[in-house]
């Protein structure tokens, strides 16, 4: 299993998709630290207060700004293509078929590709992390909410293995990688609808609505950003159980699945 | 028997409505060469795809030298099927050195097969830049990646030079006499009569003749298989 592992990362380094990922990584990171310094010295108000007056400038800081550019949008795309490429996209170029014409399993292959995949958007976090850290600590300042920072970077490993976990069930149903990232997206866009809804509700004294809540898989998603005294066990549950939910659907369809 | 490298036990696979293996039998002895003919849309690629398991047959079994779980089996199997797939952005090296990986092989089991393909000199050259005769050599070379006991090649000179041609086939007869089965499909009968000793046809899923190779093989192709135009 470690080989395979290992020759999928290095196919995954040599992906175009993945290396676009790496450098938009370090690309948003950049971003954010020239934001932020130049607001900080800025006389730009909001609300008639001077934009350095209700926000903090820090390293950690920058990091957490960082984390939020990732986790909007991009590295969801990113990812969801990624995954897409190596189940449904491989699968209708035949070049699965390749790697299964060798004595491996299906769930074998399906877990070396979940793995370096995973491992791959660690060191994409990674990257993201030091630029953003690194770059901003000594222009910002270092005092500032590091512990929190820590925790929306560790559990930003979950997320990305849930939005992963999304990519491989949806590649069991699609055939091209643009379908995974469509459905993908739509996936997570009637999620977020639901929540909204669930929400109002919840505003408006039905508590199911917040239970509920807690356990869609957006609330799951969005674990990384609910450190604090917002923290609820909940959200790792629901993720926990959304992650397992989904790997075993995709596992139980490409077993069964004819591989052209 | 202990003999038979491989063993094709009345497999039956249908896709839809539509009968594509209809209780398939066939026995390959150890260090033949075996052509399966059979004109376009007969079965061949669904015959080869159920023994590598790449889908499932409704019923029946195959056993690769004794062997019949899907994935175990393919221990000591070399395969290419039809027009061979790439990673386009690797090299040629590269994309043997995932299938060596797949194939719990050493590394070093990629030189060698390069080399007995013609394709060392452009080994580490992606795979974007190869012709379509050097992506069915590189096929070729990933096929036979660490000498394996059974080869199933699916049409491999397809796209491939008249020398490209003869190169392949002088590498299957020298694997053969080295002791390893191959299994060959193609509807090329001039190549399959100067490869092959024995030869199965198929026609719309049926084997449907089963021979040594002689002069009448052509007559006997023709009169056995069913015409589509016309």
């Amino acid at each position: 299993m470690k080989r395979l592992i290992l020759a999928e990362m290095v196919v995954l380094f040599r992906r175009p998709t993945a290396r676009a990922m790496l450098a938009v990584s370090a690309g948003l990171a950049f971003v954010v630290v020239f934001v932020l310094g130049g607001l900080q010295g800025s006389s730009v108000q909001f609300n008639g207060k001077p934009i350095p007056e209700i926000m903090s400038f820090s390293g950690p800081d920058a990091g957490l700004w960082a984390l939020q550019l990732r986790h909007f949008f991009v590295m969801p795309l990113f990812l969801l293509t990624l995954a897409g490429q190596s189940v449904a996209g491989e699968r209708s170029s035949h070049l699965m078929r390749e790697q299964l014409v060798r004595p491996v399993s299906r769930h074998q292959m399906l877990l070396a590709k979940l793995i370096s995949l995973w491992l791959f958007s660690v060191v994409a976090l990674a990257v993201g992390g030091l630029v953003s850290v690194g770059l901003a600590s000594p222009w910002l300042g270092v005092e500032g909410p590091w512990s929190q920072w820590m925790a929306g970077f560790g559990l930003s490993v979950l997320t990305d293995l849930g939005v992963l976990a999304l990519g491989f069930v949806l590649s069991s149903f699609f055939r091209s990688t643009a379908g995974v990232v469509i459905a993908g997206l739509m996936v997570l866009g009637v999620d977020w609808g639901a929540r909204l809804g669930l929400s109002a509700l919840g505003f408006l004294g039905i508590k199911s609505a917040v239970g509920l809540n807690e356990f869609m898989l957006g609330t799951g998603l969005n674990l990384w950003s609910s450190v604090g005294p917002d923290w609820r066990w909940s959200s790792l549950v629901a993720l926990g159980l959304w992650v397992a939910a989904m790997l075993s659907v995709a596992r139980f369809r490409l077993n069964r699945l004819d591989v052209p | 028997m202990a003999s038979d490298a491989l063993v094709i036990n009345a497999i039956t696979r249908r896709f839809g409505n539509r009968l594509a293996l209809d209780s398939l039998n066939l026995a390959v002895d150890e260090a033949e060469i075996y052509g399966f003919l059979g004109p376009n849309g007969a079965g061949k690629t669904t015959a080869i795809r159920c023994i590598l398991g790449l889908i499932s047959p409704d019923s029946g079994t195959v056993s690769i030298f004794g062997n019949t779980d899907p994935v175990s089996r393919l221990v000591s199997v070399g395969a290419m099927v039809e027009t061979p797939a790439f990673h386009e952005f690797l090299s040629g090296r590269d994309n043997l050195g995932l299938s060596a990986a797949y194939g719990q092989m050493d590394p070093s089991v990629i030189a060698p097969a390069m080399e007995r393909v013609g394709l060392h000199d452009r080994a580490d050259d992606l795979v974007s830049t190869y012709s379509l005769g050097m992506r069915q050599r590189l096929g070729l070379a990933r096929a036979i990646l660490g000498d394996p006991r059974l080869l199933i090649l699916d049409e491999p000179t397809n796209g491939m030079d008249p020398r490209g041609m003869k190169d392949v086939r002088e590498l299957l007869v020298k694997m053969a006499a080295q002791g390893t089965t191959v299994f060959i499909s193609s509807h090329l009968l001039a190549e399959v009569a100067q490869l092959c000793s024995r030869v199965g046809i198929l026609d719309r899923g049926v084997l449907v003749h089963e021979s040594t190779v002689d002069a009448g093989l052509e007559d006997t192709y023709l009169s056995m298989t069913r015409g589509g135009i016309g």
